[in-house]
């Protein structure tokens, strides 16, 4: 008895489930992830990773893990890329030791109005787990679609998981600096409103800029 | 070697006990103790505790005494029976009746006056047959010895005389507290005492705890004041005397046990150690008693150091030499870094990400 009170003291840990959500609620999109394709075809960026053949909406999710250091920024993105600008943010090897990289298939999707919840749905039900461990310390989660092979994103390079190329990037969101530990519960990623929803040039310089952190 | 030895320690994980007991006061060379044993107290060859070198001892054995009052006696009555009054005076004159007396030996002193009586008489010795009758009825004594009716008239007439007799009071002096016998009647008084005493020959003896004992003869009115001195017991006396107050069930170590023991072991540190339910200690210094304690049957070592640091033969370790200290410490420090550690203590918190 007295062995099992003192193994319920000491040897457990307190499991904590924190659910990411791409956009304010779970059936809304972020607009980092609905930006209009700047070539004036009216479509989403992210329909450039849909297949009119087989009608599937197929690209990489890729979610980092960013170490902000000692100076945690607060959520706006220039005050994240003032923090960063000395490059104390990384995308370390300790802070996830796996990288996140998984191709997402939805559809079939027939009406382009339905996709932003189709892929909502699809995340949900195939990646319930993206992170096992979180690290304990304040870091941004960062959600970027893009259309780059997970191949060579797998391979760190000196404790740093390699940047995204942004050209490929279809959508990028992040999260404010937090403590993972602390937030038991839901995590919305966004990227600016200001920025990002003026129009499809600077909504996709938004994303560019977005998925190629934490270089400038 | 020294190295060889802490290696064996360490190895068998004395060094922390090793270090607790060099800081505990020991005395630089054992001191020696007798243990005096009552009952089966003592298992001898475990008897040890630190800083005392403690030794076994037992009380001498008591001697019995020679007694040849009784053959005299039966070779005066032959002597008497057969007609042989000058064999029977020779037999008789061996027998010191005062002795008897001041052993409350009545029964013999009157069986040796009565012959002497009638051997005196039939000798034809009136005038020491006289004496002998008046000493017999001075002392008190009954004649129960058959003898012939002219030496029984002769000391019933002593007796009668006797019973008219005047009295007068004598003084003893002697050991304060000793038990004051007169002609063989025991504890008459406690000296220093007077006492109404007829007239005539009188035999006082008196005893004590510690003392040999001494006896006198008053004839009264002559003297008024005896003297007893009593010499210092020996050693064997003083043991038997010891025996005898333990048999009767006093204490073995009060006062005036200490002061017997005192006199029969000779280290002058004695400790007395009697077995019951528990073991009784009593430390015995010099001739006083200057500790008791008490212990679990079977912890001789323990009482002999209770007894030794209470009785100021070894000195009492300060609370911070003794073992138990630095366990209590240890204990209440593992305790309370425990208590620090459950109130601080945060479980590890494990957060898994996902859609």
């Amino acid at each position: 008895m007295k062995r099992m009170l003192v193994f319920a003291l000491f040897a457990c840990t307190i499991d904590r489930h924190v659910t990411l959500l791409l956009g304010p609620d779970d059936t809304t999109l972020t607009t980092g992830f609905t930006c209009e394709d700047p070539n004036g075809s009216g479509l989403p960026l992210l329909a450039e990773a849909y297949s009119g053949s087989n009608q599937m909406l197929s690209f990489n999710l890729v979610v980092d893990v960013i170490d902000v250091g000692e100076h945690v920024p607060s959520c706006l993105g220039e005050d994240v890329e003032a923090a960063c600008a000395d490059g104390s943010c990384q995308l370390s090897v300790a802070d996830a030791p796996m990288r996140f990289c998984e191709t997402v298939n939805v559809g079939p999707i027939t009406e382009l109005a339905g996709s932003p919840a189709l892929v909502i749905a699809k995340l949900q039900e195939q990646f319930p787990i993206v992170i096992a461990k979180a690290p304990d310390r304040p870091v941004i989660i960062r959600a970027v679609a893009t259309m780059q092979p997970c191949g060579p994103l797998g391979s760190a390079a000196n404790g740093v998981w390699p940047a995204l190329d942004s050209t490929m990037a279809l959508g990028c969101a992040y999260s404010c600096p937090l403590d993972l530990d602390d937030a038991d519960g839901i995590i919305s990623l966004g990227l600016n409103v200001d920025v990002a929803g003026s129009d499809a040039m600077m909504c996709t310089a938004a994303v560019r800029a977005c998925a190629r952190f934490p270089e400038p | 070697m020294a190295a060889i030895a802490v290696n064996v320690a360490r190895r068998h994980r004395l060094l922390p006990w090793l270090l607790v007991g060099a800081c505990t006061a020991r005395a630089a060379h054992p001191i020696p103790i007798a243990v005096l044993e009552l009952g089966d107290a003592l298992d001898r060859a475990a008897l040890h505790s630190d800083g005392l070198a403690p030794y076994a001892v037992s009380p001498p054995r008591a001697v019995p005494p020679v007694d040849r009052t009784g053959d005299a006696l039966g070779r005066a009555r032959a002597a008497y029976v057969g007609g042989d009054f000058d064999a029977c005076a020779d037999a008789l004159s061996g027998i010191a009746v005062d002795d008897l007396l001041a052993h409350a030996d009545r029964d013999r002193a009157s069986r040796v006056l009565v012959l002497s009586v009638a051997c005196a008489l039939g000798a034809r010795n009136v005038a020491d047959a006289s004496a002998d009758a008046a000493t017999l009825a001075s002392y008190g004594l009954e004649a129960h010895e058959s003898i012939a009716p002219d030496a029984e008239a002769l000391i019933g007439q002593a007796i009668e005389a006797q019973g008219h007799a005047a009295h007068s009071t004598i003084a003893i002096d002697g050991v304060a507290g000793a038990h004051v016998m007169i002609d063989g009647r025991a504890d008459r008084c406690i000296a220093p005492c007077r006492v109404e005493l007829s007239a005539g020959r009188h035999a006082i003896a008196a005893t004590a705890d510690g003392y040999a004992p001494a006896h006198d003869i008053v004839r009264v009115p002559d003297e008024a004041r005896v003297e007893l001195a009593q010499a210092p017991a020996s050693a064997q006396l003083a043991a038997t005397q010891w025996r005898s107050r333990v048999d009767a069930g006093l204490p073995p170590g009060d006062a005036i046990g200490a002061a017997l023991v005192a006199r029969f072991v000779p280290d002058r540190r004695v400790a007395i150690v009697r077995a019951g339910s528990r073991l009784d200690g009593d430390l015995v210094v010099d001739g006083l008693r200057v500790a008791v304690h008490e212990a679990p049957r079977g912890d001789v070592p323990d009482l002999l150091r209770e007894l030794a640091y209470d009785g100021g033969v070894l000195r009492r370790p300060a609370v911070w030499q003794r073992p138990w200290f630095w366990i209590a410490v240890s204990g209440a420090a593992v305790a309370i870094a425990a208590a620090i550690v459950a109130v601080t203590y945060q479980r590890p918190i494990d957060t898994s990400v996902g859609f």
